[in-house]
């Protein structure tokens, strides 16, 4: 295996092509690589939480993933703001890594 | 070789283009065919001199199959079909210029349309993504509430803006020009004039992307046929000869999020290898026919081809260099913000080359080659064509 960080999962690791994998501990610590703020739903679902924070995070480790900036105004939010990952509706049946300020986190 | 003057586009048929509730009147197999078969009459061919047909996938319309019976066709020697969303009109255009460059085929006709407003077809009435193609959006991106293209392509317009400082003022200017262009022109959906205020007093969709910086949802189809070069020579209308043409594919190309460089997609990949076949510098172009399913798709590949520096092409939109009578018209029909959405970029072929002809009306340029055009599908499968006399 050649220790590269992958997200999403994949059949075959485009870096060696490996098909070994493993999962690994990170951070969650990372910043905002980019975002939108949603406010027209698409989906039902989503109606109530309008509106609502859509961002790639940029892992300290650097991987990127698509998640929702919350606990801060959305127009507050901006691109390379510092985030760390908070667990929504952790104790649900569907909990979700979600991303907070990292300075909110201090107050 | 190159497929360089190979093939040339002899044909161009479109429907009427709508947006009515009680529907276009036609099913999704009804337009495709009757853009077909404008298209063959436009070419003045027969409709048994058809023997290579690429369909979309898109919509409720024909494979092969339904095209061989509908129109008779007794001999069909090429299909395939193409997966590349918004991309695939343009795409198309090098499969069939490979076919009818090796003789496989002589005149191959290209189709794309769809109820996309009336029918099932229409985006935002779908509860997400569709296609299986996109099975890591709908496993760890939809549950964010990432669930429709435009969220995908604002993401990426926000990192432009952070890198850049692209405005959505400038943005506002792609849908502003389009809207006067649009005017224009007939068959375009929009009739009214659109002001900067206007585009700025339009509501947040999903920031940076207002209502005025998504395309249009319509009903409609657009077919064109690519000839082979000596079969083009003798058709009653001047061809419009492929002189460069690419399909390109970004990185990672089902994940935005995940791509090493979120901004470089299909188009900027494919760009070099259209102009470097056609002998053509962007400098050199006299209009483009770009794929603006929302406004900063515009100014993305105004860079991307290399039209302008990276950064630059907000400026270059904001001081109107994209108007009929500036640096680089762009989509003298109203694109798919203010024609009509629906036809996998097939309607800006067919502006393409009714320019070239003479045809394109009150919104003729009067030196329109050489002329480019691009297809822009699902999340960054692009396509660049060059067209000329």
């Amino acid at each position: 295996m050649c220790k590269a960080l992958l997200h999403y999962p994949k059949v075959r690791c485009p870096n060696d092509g490996s098909d070994r994998f493993d999962w690994c501990a990170v951070s969650g610590r990372g910043t905002v690589f980019s975002y939108i703020v949603v406010h027209r739903a698409f989906h039902a679902a989503f109606m109530p939480d309008l509106p609502y924070v859509v961002a790639v995070v940029e892992l300290e480790e650097g991987v990127r993933l698509m998640s929702n900036v919350i606990g801060v105004d959305h127009g507050d939010v901006r691109v390379g703001m510092p985030v760390h990952l908070t667990w929504d509706d952790a104790s649900g049946p569907y909990p979700l890594p979600k991303f907070t300020p990292l300075k909110s986190d201090s107050k | 070789m190159t497929l360089y003057r190979k093939a040339a586009i002899t044909g161009i048929g479109e429907t009427e283009y709508s947006r009515s509730k009680d529907g276009s009147g036609l099913s999704d197999q009804a337009m495709q065919l009757q853009a077909v078969e404008r298209a063959i009459t436009d070419a003045g061919l027969q409709r048994g001199d058809i023997d290579g047909i690429i369909p979309s996938p898109h919509g409720r319309g024909f494979t092969y199959e339904g095209f061989s019976e509908n129109l008779g066709l007794r001999e069909v020697n090429y299909s395939t079909t193409l997966h590349f969303g918004g991309a695939n009109g343009v795409a198309a255009m090098q499969t069939a210029a490979m076919a009818v460059a090796t003789g496989v085929a002589r005149h191959v006709v290209v189709v794309a349309g769809r109820n996309g407003y009336s029918g099932s077809a229409k985006i935002s009435a779908r509860p997400g993504l569709p296609g299986a193609n996109f099975e890591n959006m709908r496993e760890f991106e939809s549950p964010f509430g990432a669930s429709v293209p435009m969220h995908f392509y604002a993401l990426m317009a926000r990192r432009h803006m952070a890198l850049y400082g692209s405005t959505s003022r400038q943005f506002g200017m792609v849908a502003v020009c389009e809207r006067e262009h649009a005017l224009l022109n007939s068959s375009a959906l929009m009739k009214k004039p659109m002001t900067i205020e206007d585009h700025q007093n339009s509501p947040w969709i999903a920031e940076p992307f207002r209502l005025f910086d998504c395309c249009l949802e319509s009903d409609g189809a657009a077919a064109y046929i690519v000839s082979a070069a000596d079969a083009a020579r003798d058709r009653p209308k001047k061809p419009a000869w492929i002189l460069g043409i690419a399909e390109g594919h970004p990185e990672s190309p089902t994940s935005v999020a995940t791509r090493a460089d979120m901004l470089r997609s299909g188009v900027a990949i494919a760009a070099p290898r259209a102009f470097r076949m056609a002998g053509v510098a962007p400098g050199d172009l006299r209009a483009a026919m770009l794929y603006d399913p929302f406004t900063f798709l515009v100014i993305a590949q105004l860079e991307g081809l290399g039209c302008c520096r990276p950064g630059e092409g907000g400026p270059f939109v904001e001081a109107g260099e994209i108007r009929r009578g500036g640096r680089l018209p762009v989509n003298t029909h109203g694109g798919l913000l203010s024609q009509s959405h629906s036809t996998a970029a097939i309607n800006h072929v067919c502006e393409a080359v009714r320019q070239l002809r003479g045809e394109a009306g009150a919104a003729q340029l009067a030196q329109p080659a050489p002329i480019l055009v691009t297809g822009n599908g699902d999340f960054g499968d692009g396509a660049v064509a060059i067209l000329g006399d």
